[in-house]
């Protein structure tokens, strides 16, 4: 197992955001977390990245307990966050962003071939590098916030809803990257909404409803499951 | 109109203004990370401009006190960040705004008990020379300094903050905290280098505020305050060019209106600009506008 989250607690405030939650993913998956807004899908993300400390259980990177590490350790390690709603730094250049999610890296030359290679893989980043990054669509911040998070070269991605916000194109685009990226040899845990879209993607998947998981499986089963359909695929 | 008079009046008024910015600075800084009113700043700027005095008086020249007094001050500021903020950095903006208020009362008493509360002569940095350009054309050689110190800082910011990897991660700690340590950015070594860094040019701007009068007093840490946090707020809080040209802004439309009104005028007519300028333009001059998810 590259990552397994065992009997994970999550408290925000007063508010149980995850109960008991476990799961895991071998390397060179794309595993998918659907559930509703509220759900905790975020909490996940951002407590195995480190930004929130579970109040109990393990989170096993490679059989070794990584809960409660920093966000700044946790990077290092391995796992790259793009956050929901982008994030990008919007008052710096599109260059700027992307150099700076090798911030972990010292390999000047190597960062500098792989900013060359995403810019000729997305030639509107390209044409943007010397504009702010806030003046960009969601797309392409999403792009970039996708960029941004691969140059820390992780083994394993997690993507929270990158979906969101955008149009039915676009949303193409970003699921058609998440392919690549896997292919390139990263592990991707994705947090979706957009439960018909992450199903199609990823290889196995959990939903999440009210901080637990209740139902787990392959992707292509789940989709076909009557629950699922109902509680999130439309009918 | 006296040409002359005029060039005179605004030399002052950029040399008085970047003493304002290098103040300002400091305030600017920690806001647009923490959204936290320093108020400890004003105090602590001055106490630092007490210690460069204190170091002048010990035996050791005035830039070089200057210089160290500045480095102590803003070691200073590093330890009111880790004692009293970052405990407190999540906690709701009023809990860190109450320790701000209590640390600068703290540095207030200690400088009032160590130095006295009323006003002490404070040496000259440099000896004035008046500089003739024409007959009737003359500046004074401090001024002259003091803008090119001015200048400088900005230089070396704009160097810092653009063309070294602390100066870029700085850059993105100031727009999003949380994204910075996803990136790795050790944002608990960061933070506690602004404060140092705002510490260090408030110290600068304290000690040729100073001498440019000739005169402190622990008051001036107020004085000082009021006028930073003008300057910043004309400029755009949270932008570092933008404190500096509120800063300017400030002591020139001071310096001209002491000049060609009144002196009594002077802090009025800065504040009355303000008002206005915010009235037309709220985010300030240079100011960003966040979108704030809610």
């Amino acid at each position: 197992m590259l990552l397994a989250v065992e009997n994970l607690s999550v408290n925000y405030g007063a508010i149980k955001a995850l109960r008991d939650v476990s799961f895991a993913i071998d390397e060179g998956e794309i595993v998918a977390v659907v559930g509703h807004n509220g759900a905790g899908k975020s909490t996940l993300l951002r407590t195995i990245s480190g930004l929130l400390k579970p109040v109990h259980g393990a989170i096993l990177w490679k059989d070794t307990n990584i809960a409660g590490k920093s966000a700044e350790q946790v990077v290092r390690l391995g796992i790259s966050q793009a956050p929901e709603g982008r994030q990008i730094f919007a008052e710096s250049s599109v260059y700027e962003n992307i150099e700076i999610g090798a911030y972990v890296r010292h390999d000047n030359e190597e960062i500098q071939k792989d900013i060359q290679r995403y810019l000729e893989r997305f030639p509107i980043l390209k044409e943007r590098k010397n504009q702010k990054a806030g003046l960009m669509s969601g797309g392409e911040q999403q792009m970039l916030a996708i960029v941004r998070a691969l140059m820390s070269r992780p083994k394993l991605l997690l993507l929270d809803e990158p979906s969101l916000g955008l149009s039915p194109v676009i949303i193409k685009e970003v699921y058609k990257t998440i392919s690549e990226i896997r292919k390139a040899g990263t592990t991707v845990l994705l947090v979706e909404q957009n439960a018909k879209k992450a199903l199609d993607v990823s290889d196995r998947a959990y939903v999440l409803a009210n901080g637990e998981i209740v139902l787990s499986g392959l992707s292509a089963e789940l989709a076909q499951n009557q629950e699922v359909k109902k509680a999130y695929l439309g009918g | 109109m006296d040409w002359y008079y005029f060039c005179r009046q605004l030399i002052n008024g950029l040399s008085v203004g970047s003493m304002y910015a290098m103040i300002a600075v400091g305030y600017s800084m920690v806001y647009s990370i923490l959204y936290l009113i320093n108020f400890a700043h004003g105090d602590l700027y001055i106490f630092g401009t007490f210690l460069a005095l204190a170091l002048f008086n010990f035996g050791l020249p005035l830039p070089a006190a200057m210089i160290l007094g500045a480095i102590l001050c803003g070691l200073i500021g590093v330890g009111i960040e880790r004692v009293v903020y970052r405990p407190v950095r999540t906690a709701n903006r009023i809990v860190p705004m109450v320790g701000a208020l209590g640390a600068a009362m703290i540095l207030r008493t200690i400088a009032q008990v160590n130095w006295g509360a009323s006003q002490i002569v404070y040496p000259s940095l440099m000896k004035n020379r008046v500089i003739k350009l024409g007959a009737d054309f003359q500046i004074n050689s401090q001024n002259i300094v003091i803008l090119a110190i001015g200048i400088g800082c900005v230089a070396g910011f704009t160097f810092l903050i653009n063309c070294t990897k602390i100066g870029k991660a700085t850059k993105c700690v100031m727009q999003d905290t949380h994204t910075s340590s996803l990136m790795g950015i050790p944002i608990n070594f960061i933070i506690p280098m602004v404060y140092l860094f705002g510490g260090f040019l408030g110290t600068i701007g304290g000690v040729l505020m100073s001498s440019y009068y000739s005169v402190i007093n622990i008051e001036m840490g107020l004085w000082g305050t009021c006028k930073a946090w003008a300057a910043s707020q004309l400029g755009g809080v949270g932008s570092f060019y933008g404190a500096f040209l509120g800063g300017i802004i400030l002591g020139v439309t001071e310096s001209l209106a002491a000049a060609y009104l009144d002196s009594a005028y002077k802090d009025a007519i800065g504040y009355i600009i303000i008002v206005v300028i915010l009235l037309v333009k709220p985010e300030g001059l240079f100011g960003k506008k966040k979108a704030v998810k809610v």
